[in-house]
């Protein structure tokens, strides 16, 4: 007889497998499990298939004594936002007919976004390190969203992408139309 | 070149002399002479001391109806100055000229000339010209010219200043499309818009003048350009203005659906702390740290600790190569030019170069054009019409061309 105290308990050293925890889809077993996780500030969330405990709050480090087990680096935070792009925010965005294949990005795709860093860094060190903390699978050579990518806040994230996209487009269509305009001038 | 005549050197005017590098009538310096006169109440009522006061008096005594004043009558008139000050500036201002003053009545009165002086001081009392007035101010500047009876050169030169303001703007607008600050952009694009209003009315006010000096090319080159930099920059600045401030029409919406392309060109054109922002405080790693159990460890370390690097194997002892002349290759075309070379009599390609069979014809022909290609010496060829055909070798004719040697 598993325990929501169990459950709990491996929630904060771990994932669990959503087929294999039927429990966590009861209310009450949840509930149990989602209130024990909340007196140290994590929430249960389920994504990719798994179950997890994300931090409500992400830590801050300017809090005194407080120093992160594990922190994100500029890089890696940048390599979640172009993992973000791909497998979360352009499927959702492009209109794609429905597919059961789950989205995917081959690692050379990933590595044209950061021209200026090597190819090993990128695919083996940051890859690597996000794959170790959940936020990425890598099989042959493609990579797929981890329950940590998943179990982002979508409407936040969505929200900051399309500002981001539609600022993006807007300008690239000006500077498009300023070449037009331009090239009208020049041979009118 | 010398100090013009009549021209009154400022004190502060200590360095060497400039030097021009081509004839001075080909400078604007004999129109800033002719100008002098006029120039210098400027010089004589900013540039000296007191000009505050001086200043001051001069726009009090342009708003005043009047125009002549008894000293009495100045002092009333500038109140907030005690009455021995104004008569010590009037002073000054008459003995530069910018009051006359009537012996017989009494009576002082500004110039022409200072009324100018007054009248445009007064304009330019102003903190600082803003860059939304600029071509408004040239625009007016023009008219002045013109009422001035400046010359059509003047007027050009301000009129080309202006279309110099709306050419910067236009490359401000091209370089904030590639800052991320929409502000700053929104900001750029309002201004050209008031810029092209302005160039818009000046082209209005001043088309009677345009239209008198349709003979000269450079009127209307400039005429042209300012035409078209209204064109364009009218319509980039509304098209920015709508696309940032949220009012972006169909067409530009459009081109707003996403794909993988645009993922693509989206992250290249974006910096690393750029693409964090995006999921900055919403990315948090898993809470958790494994738990290492210490026998694991200690025996993954025993396993690696016994491990023994591996060694490439000892390099081969050195060997002296055997060393061999070049192969000499025959130069096809070096023999056929020696063949040339010892022609006596004009020859024909044929006898040249045919020969019995088809492979060794068709090698000697390619020496002798591989020889003619390389060697500009070699005999000149004499090509005749028709061709010569031949019975005792495989090859059935060959173009008629003799090599016309002469000894």
């Amino acid at each position: 007889m598993r325990t929501p105290a169990q459950a709990a308990g491996m929630l904060v050293a771990g994932t669990l497998d959503r087929k294999q925890w039927p429990e966590l889809d009861e209310e009450d077993f949840a509930g149990e499990v989602s209130e024990r996780l909340s007196m140290v500030g994590l929430e249960l969330v389920g994504a990719a298939g798994r179950w997890l405990a994300r931090p409500k709050h992400a830590p801050t480090d300017d809090i005194d004594g407080f120093e992160p087990a594990f922190g994100l680096n500029t890089v890696e935070l940048a390599v979640i936002a172009a993992l973000y792009m791909h497998l979360r925010y352009l499927p959702r965005n492009a209109g794609a007919v429905e597919s059961e294949e789950k989205p995917s990005v081959a690692v050379e795709e990933l590595l044209r976004a950061f021209p200026g860093y090597s190819a090993r860094f990128i695919s083996q060190i940051v890859v690597g390190h996000l794959r170790n903390a959940g936020f990425v699978r890598r099989e042959n050579d493609r990579l797929y969203a981890g329950p940590y990518l998943a179990a982002l806040n979508e409407i936040e994230a969505d929200e900051r992408a399309q500002v981001a996209m539609g600022s993006f487009q807007l300008r690239r269509y000006l500077k498009q139309r300023a070449v037009e305009l331009e090239d009208e001038h020049a041979s009118g | 070149m010398g100090q013009p005549g009549g021209v009154v050197a400022s004190t502060e005017d200590t360095g060497p002399e400039p030097v021009l590098r081509v004839p001075e009538d080909l400078t604007p310096l004999p129109a800033v002479d002719a100008a002098m006169p006029l120039l210098e109440h400027f010089a004589t009522v900013v540039g000296r001391k007191r000009a505050r006061f001086k200043i001051a008096l001069l726009k009090t005594l342009q708003g005043d109806g009047a125009g002549r004043w008894k000293i009495r009558r100045l002092q009333e008139i500038v109140h907030w100055m005690e009455p021995s000050s104004v008569t010590d500036i009037v002073a000054e201002l008459k003995t530069v000229e910018v009051l006359s003053y009537e012996q017989v009545t009494g009576f002082y009165r500004l110039t022409p000339s200072a009324r100018v002086v007054t009248a445009l001081l007064d304009a330019m009392t102003i903190p600082e010209v803003h860059p939304r007035s600029l071509v408004k101010f040239l625009n007016k500047a023009m008219a002045l010219a013109q009422a001035g009876g400046a010359g059509e050169d003047v007027v050009l030169r301000q009129f080309q200043s202006a279309i110099a303001v709306l050419r910067g703007d236009w490359e401000d607008l091209i370089r904030l499309l590639d800052d991320h600050s929409d502000s700053a952009l929104l900001e750029a694009a309002e201004l050209v818009r008031i810029h092209v209003d302005d160039m818009r009315e000046l082209l209005d006010e001043h088309q009677t003048f345009f239209a008198a000096h349709r003979d000269r090319s450079d009127f209307l080159d400039a005429d042209q350009e300012a035409l078209d930099l209204v064109a364009r920059l009218g319509t980039m600045s509304a098209e920015v203005i709508e696309a940032v401030s949220g009012r972006a029409n169909e067409r530009m919406k459009a081109g707003l659906r996403v794909d993988r392309a645009d993922i693509r060109e989206f992250l290249v054109s974006r910096e690393a702390d750029e693409l964090a922002a995006l999921v900055v405080d919403l990315a948090a790693p898993a809470p958790f740290v494994v738990a290492i159990a210490p026998a694991a460890a200690f025996g993954a370390l025993s396993e690696a600790s016994e491990r023994v690097a591996s060694r490439p194997p000892a390099m081969p002892p050195p060997v002296s190569p055997d060393r061999q002349p070049p192969q000499m290759t025959p130069d096809p075309a070096g023999a056929m030019r020696e063949e040339i070379f010892e022609l006596t009599q004009p020859t024909s390609v044929v006898e040249l170069a045919v020969r019995e069979t088809w492979r060794e014809s068709v090698a000697r022909h390619s020496a002798l054009l591989d020889a003619y290609s390389r060697w500009a010496e070699l005999p000149v060829l004499r090509h005749e019409p028709g061709c010569e055909e031949l019975e005792e070798s495989e090859v059935w004719r060959v173009s008629k061309t003799t090599i016309e040697v002469h000894r």
